[in-house]
């Protein structure tokens, strides 16, 4: 594995607070499955807005995107008192052990300073829509919204363990084309929250398929 | 490099995707510009009462009254106090079932998606719960819903900007009717067949209404023989006489001082007339559009699967709801 910058590392941990601080915010539950998968597409959605809320690199794994990072973090901020890890009682072998997650009171008293850093400001609006779009979703059912996912799918044809493009590249491509239809077939200059919106409804579409 | 079969496909997917969502729900996009809101959440909004009416039976008899928040919005406590709650957490709507419907409670939807319970302030009511919510979104220049199995309407700054019907989000109904009253119809008697019409556009029944100028009854015949139907004024029968009237076979004719002169009539301008021919339209269609060519009249359409056609003069004057063609 790559060895981060212990910047990049700490950015990623506030990112990471912010979306378990989300998740809290709105009474959703998170285990550790769920929580690859809201931050996998809380970075596909920040590649759109040009903003990717973390420096993680995803790999295609039997559950979808996963990236080891992720655990090493969030076990840094139960270290740091900031978020609490309860382990499942039941869980399925699929899963491994599973961990319930969840932002402490401490956590919460640290995150109001740094949501206010405009540094963190730009990137948080990915992960806002994360959570908006998948917060409320089951385990499976946000695997299936993850499975759909173009850069994901396109990764998944590599094989097991292939590096899921960091640049999101189908995304990007889905944003240029979505303006190009939008602006000369229905003369609409789109806006970020509409382009993310198509390309929700793009994912939902390959889904149902 | 070339590319494969798949990234080709899913491009042109992507393609279908992005015409199909803005077709489909460019308006709700508008909405959601004007109010700020991502139009993912409002999109969530939508598909929950699709959800709703498609899971619930029509004898399971469900109303909602929905209110998006913004910043002027201030509501009373509520009656009943509930712990904010995500949208898609249907459980808690069923739970409450019929109680926040507009007659004293609504839902309040933050920008988040999390909806809690308001208590509507007094002053605000009105007669029905639609109205209530439609004043509700003209003070408050926002958003509102409400549903009553198995219709729901949108309201937007006090306009009713949406309907759901048949499973389409359809635009509401308006007919320039100033056109007709310079040519000497009623205003109030073509309000009053407009509403005749709705409502049996909403029960799903076709029918015909005719507007002569008099009492003419040239070009038409009695489609059931062996009655007489004495005249009398249409604001003295019951709208639900009237409404089984119009599911006879034939039209409705009434003339301009009111009265309904004739019921169950077949139309039948000769043949030579002029007139709009719209193609992919029935004979009922035709033979309106002929008849309001022939005779001085309007001529109301209602067909089976909703939408309402107005023709004057040979022409389609307006029509309403035409998204619900080829729905049944």
């Amino acid at each position: 594995m790559n060895q981060r910058r212990k910047i990049d590392a700490l950015k990623d941990q506030l990112s990471l607070l912010s979306l378990l601080y989300k998740l809290k915010e709105r009474n959703f539950q998170t285990k550790r499955l769920k929580l690859q998968k809201l931050v996998y597409l809380a970075d596909v959605f920040g590649a759109i807005l040009d903003r990717k809320p973390t420096a993680y690199t995803f790999r295609v794994y039997k559950l979808g995107p996963f990236t080891e990072e992720i655990y090493t973090d969030i076990e840094r901020l139960v270290s740091l008192g900031l978020t609490k890890a309860k382990e499942m009682e039941q869980w399925t072998p699929e899963q491994e052990r599973s961990f319930k997650y969840e932002i402490t009171e401490y956590g919460i008293s640290r995150i109001g300073k740094i949501l206010d850093m405009s540094d963190f400001l730009i990137r948080e609006k990915a992960i806002e829509f994360s959570i908006l779009v998948a917060g409320h979703l089951s385990g499976t059912n946000i695997r299936k919204l993850v499975y759909s996912e173009p850069n994901y799918m396109k990764a998944q044809k590599q094989g097991f363990e292939s590096i899921i493009d960091p640049s999101y590249e189908s995304a990007i491509e889905f944003k240029r084309m979505s303006k190009t239809i939008a602006l000369e077939e229905y003369e609409l200059k789109l806006s970020e929250d509409e382009i993310l919106w198509l390309y929700l409804n793009f994912m939902k579409l390959i889904q149902s398929q | 490099m070339s590319e494969s079969y798949s990234e080709k496909y899913i491009r042109s997917l992507g393609e279908i995707s992005i015409r199909r969502t803005l077709r489909k729900y460019g308006w709700l996009a508008e909405l959601a510009r004007k109010h700020s809101i991502h139009p993912v959440l409002l999109q969530s909004i939508v598909e929950f009462f699709d959800n709703i009416v498609h899971l619930r039976k029509e004898s399971q008899q469900l109303d909602i009254a929905l209110v998006l928040h913004n910043k002027q919005l201030k509501f009373e406590q509520p009656l009943v106090e509930l712990e904010k709650f995500f949208l898609s957490d249907t459980s808690k709507f069923s739970t409450l079932k019929n109680i926040v419907n507009g007659s004293a409670l609504c839902y309040i939807i933050d920008k988040k998606g999390m909806v809690t319970v308001g208590r509507i302030p007094s002053n605000f009511l009105k007669e029905t719960s639609r109205l209530t919510l439609r004043n509700i979104s003209r003070i408050y220049k926002t958003i509102t819903l409400y549903l009553r199995m198995p219709t729901v309407e949108i309201y937007d700054s006090g306009e009713l900007v949406r309907i759901y019907r048949e499973g389409i989000w359809i635009k509401p109904c308006i007919v320039p009717l100033g056109k007709l009253t310079v040519e000497g119809f009623p205003l109030k008697l073509l309000e009053l067949v407009m509403q005749l019409c709705m409502k049996s556009s909403e029960i799903g029944k076709g029918c015909t209404f005719v507007i002569n100028k008099n009492d003419c009854l040239k070009h038409c015949s009695p489609m059931i023989k062996g009655y007489k139907f004495r005249k009398c004024r249409v604001d003295r029968i019951p709208e639900s006489q009237i409404l089984k009237f119009a599911g006879l076979d034939g039209a409705i004719i009434l003339n301009t001082k009111y009265e309904v002169i004739e019921i169950g009539q077949k139309l039948q301008p000769p043949l030579s007339t002029k007139y709009f021919r719209e193609s992919g339209r029935g004979t009922r269609h035709h033979f309106a559009a002929m008849y309001s060519s022939a005779v001085d009249s309007v001529v109301f359409v209602v067909s089976e699967d909703g939408p309402i056609s107005l023709y004057f003069k040979g022409d389609l004057y307006a029509r309403c709801f035409e998204e619900l063609f080829g729905t049944k």
